[in-house]
Order: C-alpha cells, then sequence, then structure tokens
C-alpha cells in the first residue's frame, strides 16, 4: 500500500461505491443491511473493540505504558505479560492497546477534514452548474496531482511532529478525491425527480441538500468515510514508522514495528501483534466499507446458471412432436433456483415461417419464457418444468455444450435495446466477420463480402460505412438492424425478438417491423416476438399468446384474439391501447386495469387475474383447466363462455384533461400499457 | 484532441506551480536555515547568518522565488543550497530508481491482479470468494509490515535475495534486478488486490452486460466471451487504476525507500525537507509532478485506444 | 562533521540512534555529527570472490556528502578520504601514530614548535608535487571554521613556515608534546596545489596523492563511491585491492543486512542491536574505547538554570542505574567514568564511587533546590533510542523528566548543541585510546562545550596531559578522568564495542581504528 494512495478514491468509485444513489424512503430500517453481512458484522465488531479498548486502556491496562523490567525484555508471551514486551521489558499489550487513541482520532480527523471541504464542495459545484463546477473540478484536478507525501513531510518540517495539524492537512489533500467522488454522485442524485420536486416547491437550497441530496448519498458517504479512515490509519502509522508520531514513552503503532524491525532476529515475534492489531483494524475498516457498499464477498455468491434445477418434471416430453411444428413447448416452468416459479405450464407451438407473438404486462414471464428457448437464463434462474421440443430434440434437457451449438446457428436472438446489445469495444465489421467465419467457415475476406451483404439486405444502404463504425457511433435504428443482421450470421431457422422495437423511435420502430416481416417473407424464418405493445402484435403476429403473471392465460391466431378477446385480460390490454388517429387528441379516459401483476411467489390460486378482474367471482378463485379457444388455441378463464362479447370498462385515470404529446404531429399509434408501477 | 492536450498542458504548469510555491513557502516557513545546516552546530549566529546571505537565503522571498522560477523556465533545476551539486544531476540518478520500482510494482500488480480478479470472476463460488477475502485483506496490510516480514523471510531465513541496497543497472544487471525484487514483491501486494478486485468488479459488470448475451445468444465459445470481450470491456477501469497505483506508488515512495535503503525520490524530498534546501526540494517537487502528468495524459491515451467511445470524445 | 543530511534518516531503523556523533578521538573536534546522513542508498557491485580484484565496503554514513574536500570531514569519513589522501601522520590498528607524508618530525625542547622534513616524490592527481610550500598552504586553511577536520587543531597552531622546500616549522600556542597525534589522520590531510588553491573544485574532483584514484562514472553521490588503484602512487603497495568501492548504508538494520546477505565484504560501525544478527551468519571484528553516556553540554546554566549547578549534574551520576542498563547490551560494562578500561587513567574506584544511589540524587537535587525535580528537553531524531528509553525512566525516579523532542531538521540537531543541557550519541563516542585528545578536541575544546565553560580541575589535568610525559602524564590523565565525572561533564553509562562485520571468506578480519573508531583501510585485505 502505498503512503498516501489519494487517488485510492478512484479505485473506491471505480469498484466500490454503490453507483445509484438511494432515495430515502427506500431505505430499509431495523438492523441496518450491512451488519448482516459477515464482513461488515466482524468489521465493526472490531473497530468497536478496538476504539473501547483504545479509549478506556488506562483503566485496564495490566502495567503503565512506562513501566520498565529490564530482566524480561523481548519476552515471549506469557501469563504476566499476555502479548510479551518490547526491547526495554515495557508490557507490549498496553502499549498496543494505549497507543490506539492517537491513530484512530487522527484518521477520524482526516476523514472529517476530508468530508468538510470535500463534500460541501461537491454539493455546490453539483447545484451551481456546469460553470462553478469546472472551476472547482479544475482545482481540485491540481490538488489531486500535487505529490502530497512530499509536501506532508515538507510540512512536518515546519510544524514538527504535531499528528493531528498534519493529519488534518492530509485531509485538505484527501478532500479533492472526496469532492471527486461525491460530485458524481451528487449530480446523479440531483437529476432525480424528487429532488426536482423539492426545489419546485420552494425548498431554498440549503434545505434540498441538507433534506433530499445529502440522505441519499449516505450510502456512498458511508463507504468512502470507511474506505478512507483506513487509509488515514495506514498513513499515520506510516508516518510514525518514520518516527514522526508521540513521542516516547507514550507509544505509536507504526513505531513499535520500527522497534520490532529490529528485533528481528531475536525476538520475531515482536512483530506480530503490533502489526496484526494495525492491520486488522484497516482491515475492519475496509470490510465495513464493503460492506456498507453491498459489495461485501457473501453477496457475490451467485448460483451458476449450468448449475439446473433437480425438480424438472418431465411428463410432458412423453407425447411426441407434431411435426407440423417448428417448435412446440410443452408446461414449461420457469423457477429461481430455490425460489418461486417465474413462469408456470406455459405452452405453445409454432409452424415454420410464423410470427408468434408473447404478449402481457411487464413481469409476466414473456421474457424468461423467450430466454429459456436459448438456454440464455440469468444466473440462478433455470427451467424447472416441461420440455422445449425443437429439430426433435428437447432444448430443456439439453447439455450446455450442444445447446452452444444451437445457439446462433439454428436459433438467434435480438433483444430489446440495440444500443447495448452491440459490443461497444469493437467496431461491426469485428462483430459480425467473427461469427459468419465460425458458422460460415468463410475467410476473412469472404466474411467481410457476407457482412456487408447481411447489412444490406437489413436496408442498411451504405454498408461500407457502417461496417468501419463502432456502435456508439450509430443510431438506435441502425443498432437494432446491425443486431438482426448478427442474428442472420448463423442462418437460423427461429429468431427470439424480445421487445425489438420498444427503444426505437415510432417511426424506426415500423422499419424494424416491415423489415422482419420482410424477412419472414423472403427466408421462411419463424420468429416469436415478445412485446407488451398490441399494436406491434397485431402488425406482425400470426399467432398470440398472452401472458399473465407466468401463464398463458389466451393463445390463438392474432386475428382470432385481437378480435375477439376470450380472456378479461387480453380484453383489458385491449382496452387500454386505445389506437387513436394521426392527429386526433388523447382521449380524456382511458381504460386502465387496476393493482398490478402480482409477483412471482404470490400467486393467488385459481385464476391468477382474478384480483384485478372485473369480472371475477367466487369460482376464479379455485383452480380449472384450460379451455379450447380460437380453433387451435386456449383460454384460461372458467368464465370464457359467459363473457363471450363482454366489453372491458373505461375508467377515469389520472388528471382530466391530458395534455397531447409534445410532438403533437406525431402521436403515437401504440402508447405503451398504462399500468401503474409499470416499467421495464 | 490538440484542445484536449492543450487543456492538459495547462493543468500540468498550473500543478507544477502550485506544488512550488507550497514547498517554496513550507521551506521557507520552518525555522532554520540551510546556512545552519551547512556550519554544523558550532556555527555561530554570525557565521550562519554570512552563510545564508551567500547562498541568498536572506533576499525577499519574492525575489528568491522569481530568480528560482526564471531558472525553472529555463529547464535549470538549479544546484543545491548545501553543496552545490546539480540537482538535475542528482535527481537523474535517483529518478530511475523509484520510476523503475514503481513501474515494476505496477506492472506486477496488474498482471497478478488481472488473472486472480478474472479468475474468481469467471469462477465465481467459493473461490471467487475467497479471492475477494483475500484481496481486501492484502491491500489493508501496511506496506511498510509486509516488507520487514518479506526481509525477514526471503532474505534473512531463505538468504535469496539482497535485503536492501541498490545496484545500477550498468553496473550489474543481475544485481539490479535481485535488489528490485522485494520492494516491488512489497509495493505490489497492496497494489494487486487493489488491481484484482477493480479486474473482477469490471469483469463482473462485463459479463452481466447486454452485449455478453448477444454473443451468448449467437453461440461464441465461452472462452471467446470472457477473454476477448468481457476483459477488452473490463480493461478500462483496470488500466485506470494502473495508472492511478503507479502515481500512489512513486510519490509515496519514502517509506519503502528508507526500508530498503534505496536511492529514490522520497529520500531525496526528505534530505531536502530537513536541510531547507529548496531548490532540491522543490526539484524532486517537479519531477515528481511531471511524472503525474506525463502518466495521466499517457493513461488517457490508452484509455482512448481501448475504449473507441473515448477515442471519438 | 557531516552536514549532510537528510530526514531520509529520521526514517530508517536506524534514525533514532544518530543523535549527535559519533566523535572521533584524538583530534577531531566537531568531527561527525553523524547523524542524518543523506539518503541511505547503496549500490555497486556485488562482493566479488576472495580476491584482490576488487572489495565492497558499506559504511553508516555518507563518505562525501559535501565533495571532495576531506578537510570538510571528521573521523566517519577518513576510512573513505584515505584511500583518496594522504596525511602528515597515519594512526594504525593499534592506534599508533606513525610518519606518512613527512620523514621525521623534531620538537623543540619546550615542545612549543616542531620541524617537519617531507617526503620525496609524492605526486597530487593534478600533477602537483609535495612540498613545504603546499603544506603551509594547506594548514593556513585551518581559520575556515566550516573544515571541520581541523579542529582543535586550528586553534593550537600560532604559525607555519617553509624555510625551505622539504621543511615546514610549525610554531605552537601550547606545547605540544605530540605533534604527530595532532597531526594525525583528517587533520594531517595534504591536499594537491589546485584544490587547495580553489577549494571549489574539490566540490566535484579530488586531488589527492592517495593510493586509489575516484571512478567519477561509477560513483553515486550518497550511494557509492569507487575507488580505482592509482598503482603509480608512492604507497600504492600498501593497499590490496585493485577496486574499493564503499556503499553507503545508513540504516542500521539495512547496513547489517547487506554483510549478511553478502552484498557488501565489511560494514561498519554496526549498531549494537545489530552485532548479533551479523555474528550468527559472517563474522564481526571489534574494538572497545565506545563510551556510551550524556555529555553535559550545558554547565553554565545557560540553556537550563539547573545545570548551573555542579549538584544537579551529580544527581544525573547517582540516578542512573548502570547496572541495568547493561541488560540491554550483552558485552558491554558499566561504566562512570570517561576514559576506556584499557586506556591510562582509567579507576576502577569512580564506578564505586558512583553507584546507583537514588536517595542520594534526591538529596543533591533538594540541595540544589530542585526537590521537586525538572525537566530536561532533549532532541532527538525520530524516536530515543532504547538507552535513552531506559535512563528517562529512572530519571523520572528521582523527579527529573526527560523529555523528547523530534527533531524534524538537520540544524535542528545541530541547534540542540547550542540550546540544550544534555546531548546522547546511541551509538556512543569513541574515546579511543587517546582520551586526553577527545577532551581537548570534543569534551572541553569541542562541541561538547560550546558556552566555553571553564573548569580550574579540568584544564589543569588537561595540560598536564597534553604537554607532560611519563609518569606526570598518566598522573595527569587520571586526574583528567577523575574530574570530567566529578566536575559533572559528563554522565557516562557504560562501555562498549565497535564492531565492524565482515565476510571472512573473502577478507581478512579487518582493524578497527581505536583512535577513530572506523575501518583503517589499508588493513582491508583478501582472506588468506
Amino acid at each position: 500500500m502505498s503512503v498516501l494512495p489519494l487517488p485510492d478514491a478512484d479505485t473506491i468509485a471505480a469498484e466500490a461505491a454503490p453507483t445509484e444513489p438511494v432515495p430515502p424512503a427506500q431505505r430499509r430500517r431495523g438492523v441496518p443491511g450491512f451488519l448482516r453481512r459477515p464482513g461488515g458484522a466482524l468489521g465493526a465488531a472490531w473497530l468497536v473493540v478496538v476504539v473501547v479498548a483504545s479509549f478506556t486502556a488506562p483503566l485496564w491496562r495490566p502495567y503503565a505504558v512506562d513501566e520498565q523490567d529490564l530482566d524480561h525484555r523481548l519476552a515471549l508471551p506469557s501469563g504476566a505479560h499476555l502479548l510479551g514486551t518490547d526491547p526495554t521489558g515495557r508490557d507490549v499489550l498496553s502499549r498496543i492497546a494505549t497507543a490506539g487513541a492517537e491513530p484512530l482520532l487522527s484518521a477520524a480527523l482526516t476523514v472529517l477534514v476530508a468530508f468538510a471541504i470535500g463534500l460541501p464542495l461537491a454539493l455546490i459545484a453539483a447545484e451551481r452548474g456546469k460553470r462553478v463546477e469546472q472551476v472547482i473540478s479544475r482545482v481540485t484536478e491540481v490538488f489531486l496531482a500535487l505529490p502530497s507525501t512530499i509536501i506532508l513531510l515538507a510540512l512536518i518540517g515546519v510544524i514538527g511532529s504535531r499528528m493531528y495539524i498534519v493529519m488534518a492537512a492530509l485531509g485538505v489533500l484527501i478532500s479533492a478525491a472526496v469532492y471527486r467522488v461525491m460530485l458524481g454522485v451528487a449530480q446523479s442524485v440531483r437529476q432525480r425527480l424528487y429532488v426536482d420536486a423539492a426545489r419546485v416547491n420552494g425548498l431554498g437550497s440549503l434545505r434540498v441538500n441538507v433534506v433530499h441530496v445529502l440522505p441519499s448519498m449516505a450510502t456512498v458517504i458511508a463507504v468512502q468515510a470507511a474506505q478512507l479512515f483506513g487509509i488515514g490509519l495506514l498513513i499515520n502509522a506510516g508516518l510514525a514508522f518514520l518516527g514522526f508520531g508521540p513521542s516516547e514513552p507514550q507509544p505509536s503503532w507504526g513505531f513499535m514495528i520500527q522497534d520490532a524491525s529490529k528485533h528481528i532476529y531475536d525476538d520475531p515475534w515482536l512483530l506480530v501483534p503490533t502489526g496484526l492489531v494495525l492491520a486488522l483494524t484497516v482491515v475492519a475498516a475496509n470490510e465495513l466499507a464493503d460492506a456498507l457498499a453491498g459489495k461485501a464477498a457473501g453477496r457475490d455468491e451467485r448460483p451458476r446458471a449450468r448449475r439446473r434445477a433437480p425438480l424438472r418434471t418431465a411428463a410432458a416430453a412423453a407425447a411426441p412432436a407434431d411435426p407440423a411444428n417448428v417448435l412446440e413447448v410443452r408446461d414449461l416452468s420457469v423457477s429461481v433456483d430455490g425460489g418461486p416459479q417465474l413462469v408456470s405450464g406455459v405452452s405453445f407451438a409454432l409452424r415454420p415461417g410464423r410470427v408468434l407473438g408473447l404478449v402481457g404486462e411487464s413481469g409476466c414471464g414473456k421474457t424468461m419464457t423467450a430466454r429459456s428457448l436459448l438456454g440464455l437464463l440469468p444466473d440462478g434462474v433455470s427451467v424447472s418444468g416441461g420440455v422445449i421440443l425443437w429439430q426433435g430434440r428437447d432444448l430443456a434437457d439439453l447439455p450446455e455444450k450442444e445447446l452452444n451449438a444451437v445457439r446462433g446457428r439454428e436459433i438467434a436472438m435480438i433483444s430489446q435495446e440495440p444500443m447495448v446489445a452491440l459490443d461497444p469495444m469493437f467496431s461491426v465489421e469485428y462483430q459480425l466477420v467473427q461469427p459468419i467465419r465460425r458458422f460460415r467457415g468463410a475467410g476473412r475476406g469472404e466474411a467481410r463480402r457476407i457482412a456487408a451483404e447481411l447489412l444490406r439486405n437489413v436496408g442498411i444502404v451504405d454498408a461500407e460505412r457502417v461496417l468501419a463504425s463502432h456502435p456508439h457511433q450509430l443510431s438506435g435504428g441502425m443498432a437494432q438492424r446491425v443486431a438482426i443482421a448478427l442474428a442472420l450470421t448463423g442462418e437460423p431457422k427461429l429468431l427470439v425478438a424480445d421487445e425489438p422495437t420498444t427503444a426505437l423511435d415510432v417511426t424506426v420502430q415500423a422499419e424494424i417491423l416491415s423489415l422482419l416481416r420482410a424477412l419472414v417473407r423472403d427466408t421462411g424464418l419463424s420468429v416469436v416476438v415478445v412485446s407488451h405493445d398490441l399494436g406491434v402484435v397485431a402488425d406482425i403476429c400470426d399467432d398470440v399468446a398472452v401472458m399473465y403473471a407466468g401463464a398463458v392465460v389466451e393463445s390463438g391466431t392474432a386475428a382470432g384474439v385481437l378480435d375477439e378477446p376470450a380472456h378479461p385480460y387480453a380484453m383489458a390490454l385491449l382496452a387500454a391501447n386505445p389506437h387513436v388517429p394521426a392527429g386526433e387528441p388523447v382521449p380524456v379516459r382511458l381504460a386502465s386495469i387496476a393493482g398490478t401483476v402480482p409477483p412471482p411467489g404470490s400467486w393467488p390460486t385459481g385464476c391468477r387475474f382474478a384480483g384485478r378482474c372485473q369480472f371475477a367471482q367466487q369460482q376464479c378463485t379455485t383452480p380449472f383447466p384450460a379451455l379450447p379457444a380460437h380453433g387451435d388455441g386456449t383460454v384460461l378463464c372458467i368464465r370464457a363462455a359467459e363473457l363471450s362479447g363482454a366489453r372491458w370498462g373505461a375508467v377515469a385515470v389520472g388528471a382530466e384533461t391530458v395534455p397531447a404529446p409534445a410532438a403533437s404531429t406525431l402521436t403515437p399509434p401504440t402508447p405503451p400499457l398504462p399500468t401503474a408501477g409499470a416499467s421495464r | 484532441m490538440p484542445a484536449y492536450i492543450a487543456r492538459r498542458l495547462a493543468m500540468a504548469v498550473g500543478t507544477v506551480l502550485a506544488a512550488v510555491v507550497i514547498s517554496f513557502l513550507l521551506v521557507h516557513s520552518a525555522d532554520g536555515s540551510p546556512g545552519a545546516v551547512a556550519l554544523g552546530p558550532s556555527g555561530t549566529p554570525e557565521a550562519i547568518a554570512a552563510k545564508n546571505h551567500e547562498l541568498g537565503w536572506d533576499r525577499p522571498l519574492v525575489t528568491q522565488f522569481v530568480d528560482y522560477l526564471g531558472h525553472l523556465v529555463r529547464g535549470d533545476l538549479g544546484t543545491s543550497l548545501i553543496d552545490n551539486r546539480s540537482i538535475a544531476t542528482d535527481l537523474a540518478t535517483r529518478l530511475p530508481v523509484t520510476g523503475f520500482i514503481a513501474l515494476f510494482a505496477t506492472l506486477l500488480s496488474g498482471v497478478v491482479g488481472v488473472v486472480v480478479g478474472v479468475t474468481a470472476a469467471v469462477r465465481g463460488g467459493r473461490f471467487g470468494k475467497a479471492i475477494t477475502s483475500s484481496s481486501g485483506v492484502a491491500l489493508s496490510l501496511p506496506a511498510f509490515w509486509v516488507g520487514i516480514l518479506l526481509v525477514y523471510v526471503i532474505s534473512l531465513q531463505l538468504g535469496w535475495l539482497p535485503a536492501t541496497g541498490y545496484v545500477n543497472f550498468t553496473d550489474d544487471p543481475v544485481g539490479w534486478f535481485q535488489s528490485l525484487v522485494l520492494p516491488v514483491l512489497t509495493l505490489a501486494v497492496g497494489g494487486a488486490a487493489i488491481v484484482a478486485r477493480t479486474a473482477n468488479a469490471g469483469m463482473r459488470d462485463a459479463l452481466g452486460q447486454e452485449h455478453i448475451r448477444t454473443l451468448r445468444a449467437l453461440g461464441t465459445p465461452p472462452w471467446r466471451i470472457r477473454y476477448v470481450h468481457a476483459l477488452r470491456y473490463a480493461s478500462v477501469p483496470v488500466v485506470s487504476v494502473l495508472g492511478i497505483q503507479f502515481i500512489a506508488l512513486f510519490g509515496g515512495s519514502v517509506i519503502i525507500e528508507n526500508l530498503f535503503a534505496l536511492p529514490g525520490l522520497g529520500q531525496a524530498s526528505q534530505a531536502a525537507v530537513s536541510a531547507h534546501d529548496f531548490p532540491a526540494l522543490i526539484g524532486v517537487v517537479v519531477v515528481a509532478t511531471v511524472v503525474v502528468v506525463v502518466t495521466n495524459l499517457l493513461l488517457d491515451l490508452l484509455v482512448a485506444a481501448l475504449d473507441p467511445k473515448v477515442r471519438a470524445a | 562533521m557531516k552536514r549532510s543530511t537528510t530526514l531520509g534518516r529520521m526514517a530508517g531503523p536506524a534514525t533514532r540512534r544518530r543523535v549527535l556523533v559519533r566523535a572521533g578521538g584524538a583530534v577531531v573536534a566537531v568531527a561527525t555529527v553523524s547523524t542524518l546522513a543523506a539518503c541511505g542508498g547503496s549500490s555497486g557491485g556485488s562482493g566479488g570472490g576472495s580476491s584482490t580484484d576488487d572489495v565492497t565496503i558499506g559504511v553508516d554514513s555518507d563518505a562525501a556528502a559535501n565533495g571532495y574536500d576531506p578537510l570538510l570531514y571528521g573521523s566517519a569519513q577518513f576510512s573513505f578520504f584515505a584511500g583518496l589522501y594522504d596525511a602528515l601522520f597515519v594512526s594504525d590498528a593499534d592506534g599508533k601514530v606513525s610518519p606518512s607524508l613527512v620523514t621525521s618530525a623534531e620538537n623543540s625542547a619546550d615542545n612549543t614548535q616542531t620541524t617537519l622534513k617531507l617526503k620525496d616524490g609524492v605526486t597530487f592527481s593534478d600533477g602537483s608535487t609535495l612540498d613545504a610550500t603546499l603544506v603551509k598552504q594547506n594548514l593556513d586553511r585551518r581559520s575556515d571554521a566550516t573544515l571541520a577536520a581541523y579542529g582543535q587543531l586550528a586553534g593550537s597552531i600560532k604559525d607555519v613556515a617553509a624555510p625551505d622546500a622539504q621543511t615546514v616549522v610549525i610554531t605552537w600556542n601550547t606545547p605540544q608534546a605530540d605533534p604527530g597525534t595532532a597531526l594525525a589522520d583528517e587533520a594531517g590531510v595534504i591536499i594537491g596545489s589546485k584544490g587547495v588553491s580553489d577549494p571549489a573544485s574539490l566540490k566535484t574532483t579530488p586531488d589527492g596523492s592517495g593510493p586509489y584514484t575516484l571512478d567519477t562514472g561509477s560513483t553515486t553521490r550518497g550511494s557509492t563511491y569507487t575507488l580505482t588503484k592509482n598503482d603509480k602512487a608512492w604507497n600504492a603497495d600498501a593497499f590490496a585491492y585493485d577496486q574499493i568501492t564503499f556503499r553507503i548504508i545508513t540504516d542500521d538494520q539495512a547496513l547489517a543486512n547487506a554483510v549478511v546477505s553478502g552484498q557488501v565484504d565489511v560494514a561498519g560501525q554496526l549498531d549494537p542491536t545489530t552485532v548479533d544478527t551479523v555474528k550468527s551468519r559472517k563474522s564481526v571484528t571489534d574494538v572497545g574505547g565506545t563510551i556510551f553516556g550524556f555529555p553535559v553540554l550545558d554547565k553554565t546554566g545557560k540553556t537550563n538554570p539547573a545545570f548551573a549547578k555542579p549538584e544537579v549534574r551529580l544527581a544525573l551520576n547517582y540516578a542512573t542505574d548502570r547496572d541495568a542498563l547493561v541488560k540491554l547490551h550483552p558485552g558491554a560494562k558499566a561504566t562512570a567514568q570517561l576514559f576506556p578500561a584499557a586506556a591510562t587513567g582509567y579507576d576502577a574506584s569512580i564506578n564505586d564511587r558512583y553507584a546507583y544511589d537514588p536517595a542520594k540524587a534526591k538529596q543533591l537535587l533538594a540541595q540544589a533546590g530542585y526537590a521537586d525535580g525538572f525537566t530536561i528537553d532533549q532532541t532527538v531524531v525520530g524516536q530515543p533510542s532504547d538507552d535513552q528509553i531506559a535512563v528517562q525512566k529512572q530519571w523520572a525516579e528521582v523527579g527529573v523528566k526527560l523529555n523528547f523532542i523530534n527533531a524534524t531538521s538537520t540544524d535542528a540537531v545541530f541547534a540542540a548543541a547550542q540550546t540544550q543541557p544534555l546531548a546522547f550519541n546511541p551509538t556512543g563516542f569513541t574515546v579511543g585510546t587517546n582520551p586526553a585528545g577527545f577532551v581537548a578536541g570534543v569534551l572541553y575544546g569541542g562541541f561538547m562545550n560550546l558556552q566555553k565553560a571553564t573548569d580550574p580541575a579540568i584544564e589543569s589535568a588537561l595540560g598536564g596531559a597534553l604537554g607532560g610525559s611519563g609518569s606526570a602524564k598518566d598522573d595527569a590523565l587520571g586526574k583528567l578522568n577523575a574530574a570530567v565525572t566529578d566536575e559533572g561533564w559528563y554522565v557516562p553509562l557504560y562501555e562498549s564495542f565497535i564492531s565492524y562485520g565482515y565476510d571472512e571468506s573473502k577478507v581478512a578480519e579487518p582493524a578497527i581504528s581505536p583512535t577513530y573508531g572506523y575501518v583503517v583501510l589499508a588493513s582491508v585485505k583478501p582472506a588468506s
């Protein structure tokens, strides 16, 4: 560890600080979370022990710090001297304990001074805008580049070994690093809505900072303070090691180590107690910081995806696959390992060259279902039942290695965020050429030619320029086209598209949809589209499966489901999703679905939608089987027959008048589902 | 880029100036004078005053400062007040000592830290947990304590390496290498821990990125995903941390130089402070600051080379 | 003395040890306020085999921190300068002084005038040759107060004359029975014509007639100094090696480690705490005559009124439990006197007289009006040594508070000699075989008495010891030794050894000069 690791603040920012400030309301009460982690609890406990022992040392230490026993110098631990004695026969335990107060206090002083300067500067810079921030930042950059060790030495030359002043000066130097970390956090907090709201409400600058900004930064501040405290301890000990510390007979940890270093031959033990106490105290401070940052080792332990949950029930696999279907999913369940189900009993089938839409609100299991098709479930989530029949194989039961051979080559995927779906570090050319060479065994030049052709196939005119680009140089629509081209590199038979247009502008959405349509038409590709947008579904899907709370509640042809929804949830979705003709104002009353999707693990028995259903009755709360509907499709509603032709009623939402969207000439044809609290 | 470099240079000048002013003021506000140092305990106040006059120490601060800056601008670091030796020459022999140790320690912590951190991120589980915990401990250990323990075990008990001292490369390349091993190891313990944590966090962050899922969806072999794509993505924070490491090791070398009796810049700064030898002190400060500024510049260029987004910005 | 400096030293484990000096014996006055040597670097070649090719010597303080004018330094640097320069007289391994650049020396009957005949054929590195004018020119620099090597000699020479090319006549202020001792080693060094007429040139270029020349290409100031044999030098045959590398290792532990791990072939002076370390792996040679203790700098009360009272100074002697202190230093002997046990004038009964007696100390303090004790400030570099810590505790028993002040600059240490009543050198003072010289040059006429206190008992005994001969001289030495303790000019603790470590597979046991406490360069030879 360096003497003055000032720039460690960057490390702190890079690896420890939580980047997301937590709004005050969301913090949990009771036992602080960091104490529940073993590192945090042990760290805090050790710090408490050291602090208490140090400050009460005069009350309990077995010997005075200067009590010598020249007949028993450099003694090993014994009953009389639990940690042995030093070169003049003084009790090591008493000296270590007594020595603690000074470094603990002065490290705390460093932290205090660093924050007293760095934090207000960060708040001011975050509040006053770019110009002020630039000035302050420039000045702190100069501070950060100063050789602070040398300056501290020069300061000691002036004022002598007055360590509290020296450590306060260290705090001044470190404040620049504190400022840098805090500025980022303060800026991100200020961008949050509740801070704006507070400001609009006319709260003064100071109050906004104290009431709203600071509490949100509390965790980051605590993390930084704990780490800085550790650094302060190390620097204080380092200076004492050099001889700049309390004067004999007053002990100091750093100098006790220095003293011990002279006796590494005749008494190596002497190095151990002081070094360990110092090291453990710094470790404790860092562990505490880690725990505060939620980065303690304990939480890192993630079950690996390759561990497949043992509970999988494969009964459905018994039936042979319908040869007309390219993909058949039967009774698929997806669960958190050792936790609740996310998807339960989902079945659907897909014929070649057709487009299936999986539709529903967020949190209904659409994406999990789609990702299980490629075996790309998140870590800790796995298929717990059912089969995914593909080309005569059960993908749910395939070893990872064979599954990997299917990916890209037979089934490809495009995801909802084109801007992050491409590797920002590599050029488009590299990203396309690499899989082309792998899939098609092409040489470099050939692969490049194919890449350009693929780009042209997905409607990119200046393919050469795009090939030379990096992802950040592309627009969203362009990036999605590249992502589609990428998915086509292995000439797959099935494309899984997870919300392929959600992140795009409306005009671009239409282009991408027509591209997908053209691909299906021209290549015979089958597609599974995941969307919450019924407009998209209506646009390109042949078949639809409506999902709610992990289950398919209605399935059938797109025309059938959209025109004559049989399940109240499907009705509600349609009612809440008016297709407003361009140029007309949005109606003041919109149908909405009260409540939210129940989270996994708290699904009700019987109909899972019953709690939000306008038509719910007593009978809905008992389990019942799916009923046939829309020809090959199904509906999961016990009252489906009674409700045929019913309409989901509109209720007032929010303000009576809804202002037209800002860019009113381009009113979205398909606004997203207006569900409370729903967010992707 | 030119505007950026111009700004960086302006910052550098500002930093050097700030460092010069601060150290100048500190040296002059200390009790005592270079004359007293030069004459020793038997120096009478009159003799000391005469000596200080000869050294120009009694001139007004502003005059001394302007005079010094004048030389500095011409690239002249001046001569020591105490023994008249050329400061530039002196620092030229010291810079490699501190520089090599900081550089090798940085490289070693880089290699070890990246291997360990990446392996922990990829393997995860108990191994990852063990790595994370032990790196937390390693970065908390006081370097001087680690250094003493290493000397005890490696030099004194095992007799493998010299305990202290520095050998010039030109005198004896093998001896030179041996003289660097222990100081570099000492510094690399904490350094590797910091790099390991950064690499680990960066790698885990990278493996959770959407584009990695895209690659997996394409059936990309796992080794390529990890060691080409994720590693490249994680390399940006790692490189930044390595740069910071180098700066910290370079600037904070006093204790290590002391422990291992190395004639580096840290010792020079201590000597200059204790002798009120302000040209020597400022010489060290200027050199150290320039190294920081240059390192930062190289760092930015390296990050730009790694990260196309930064390159374009 | 060393004016190079460094808080760098403060850092090393060694630092706290060197508060003031390794004062050289006979001649040196202020010599060696060693301290704070600059940069404890070290570099240079590895040890080499047991050949006459090269040898590496690790030394504990910078050999040439202020350039290559040998007169700027005290005895601590003479081991090094003995390679580059010759002196009029040199002392050997037994402390015996013999002529070097002179062929004969004769005193006048009253010992106030000495006539030297110079050696022929001595050439300096600037091409000039040794003659009487050059010697006069050299000795005429004695009035320069910055030339530490002259020390007490500066005040004792009245006049230097050069009646012919080979003859120099020195006239003394006071009778000088033993001019050889006064003109030996660093005080008698002769610089060549160019160097002596332009001392500034010595900052970078030595100008001597010694057996070696400086290899500037392999020299790093403050770290490594490499000397190459000058076969044409008149005395070249007396030195064994073709090349000698001096490595500066100011850190005690580092110095010991260096010889243990074979980085250097000879290393010294070893800090007493590291001697066992070195003994366990390599060899150690030592010489007695190092007295550890507190010189009483202030006898007038100028810096601390209590010290004007002889009772107070004596009380400190009674308050010191020397038998306890030697437990810290195996092999050391408790002593209450300045003269080493081997020196003429040593008197065992003095030790009994000053046996540990805190009650008596308290009584003396009460007599002096300090029944409630008082406080003594003492500047230390870094932290005090174990001796100081132990004594601090002992004196606290009688109410005397020893208050350590950490020095942050070299001049703070130097200034302490003017402003504080007590000094302490954690590595002891080399009193050696010529304790009267030590008293004259250091204790009475040097930096231990900057207030110029006088004491009739010491003065008369000193006169007898320096000017007398035979039994009168011996008698005077005894009186001088007793007077130093009785008058409270020194608080001795124990006598210990100066130790050098060496690798016996490569070099023969080197000799340590009992007069200046450092290795005698000519004695460094390959193992046979």
